[in-house]
């Protein structure tokens, strides 16, 4: 009795594991890629997680990139605002995208111009918009089709 | 006999309740397995025409409605990039189709409707057609 009550807890436990770690983590074992999400007040890192995927599966050079060069994506609102993405220097490899109201590919977008960011400070150049928007702008119009 | 009876009748009223709130919010056709969720924009939305044009498929273009179910699971009703000009579009590497609003309900709107998911549906077919 007391050993099915403890399989009974240790299976409750790790779904709840499981739970927690697939809605704060994105892994794609076979492309190494391992990406904390963390959540913000809207509670919900599914437009995150699907942009990556739209990114794995669309633009594969592009998704090598940021899983490279990007370790944590902060969903909280930060200098891009609601809606917007941000790269604060001094956060290596943490960027904001707060994008969860806005649509599937604006999302990959400025996770595209965000990693730019973090590759510019990486490489110690200075911050460049416009290289940031190309980079976007082309992965864009891998990803979209009208 | 009494207590299984009673287990059946929980058993349905329980999958008749699942079945009108997932009908809330997506497009549910169970004997075609056919699970399609719909996101609408919280000032505006015209969600019956997409529910209405999905039904149109269903009757009239079984291929196409075939193509909808196993190629697309979400359809949103908002323009590409939130922008009013960017239109309608499919997001490759997904099975999300995005369908801009539109307030008119009727009948060629319908059709028209239909006729842009079937488009798009189509589009995701390929891409995921072509990783193969």
């Amino acid at each position: 009795m007391t050993v099915i009550r403890l399989i009974k807890y240790l299976s409750f436990f790790f779904l709840l594991f499981l739970l927690l770690f697939n809605y704060l983590f994105y892994l794609d074992i076979s492309n190494r890629c391992f990406i904390r999400i963390k959540t913000s007040f809207e509670f919900s890192n599914s437009t995150i997680k699907k942009a990556l995927k739209v990114l794995r599966y669309a633009s594969p050079k592009d998704y090598q990139t940021v899983c490279q060069n990007v370790d944590t994506i902060n969903t909280n609102v930060s200098c891009g605002g609601f809606g917007g993405g941000c790269f604060q220097h001094g956060e290596e490899k943490n960027i904001y995208v707060s994008t969860y109201r806005r649509s599937l590919d604006f999302t990959v977008g400025v996770i595209i111009h965000e990693t730019y960011h973090v590759i510019q400070y990486k490489e110690g150049r200075p911050s460049s918009e416009t290289e940031c928007n190309i980079a976007m702008n082309e992965t864009l119009k891998k990803v979209v089709e009208f | 006999m009494e207590k299984i009876l009673r287990k059946i009748i929980l058993f349905i009223i329980i999958f008749f309740i699942f079945y009108f709130i997932i009908n809330s919010f997506a497009y549910l056709d169970i004997s075609n397995l056919c699970y399609i969720r719909i996101s609408e924009t919280f000032s505006r939305s015209n969600e019956e025409t997409i529910r209405a044009a999905i039904k149109l498929l269903k009757r009239q273009d079984r291929e196409a409605y075939q193509t909808l179910c196993s190629y697309v699971n979400e359809i949103f009703e908002k323009s590409c990039s939130n922008s009013e000009e960017s239109g309608s579009c499919y997001i490759k590497g997904s099975k999300a189709i995005f369908l801009k609003y539109n307030s008119d309900t009727s009948d060629s709107a319908i059709k028209q409707r239909a006729e842009e998911i079937k488009k798009y549906a189509n589009y995701s077919k390929n891409f995921w057609n072509s990783l193969k």
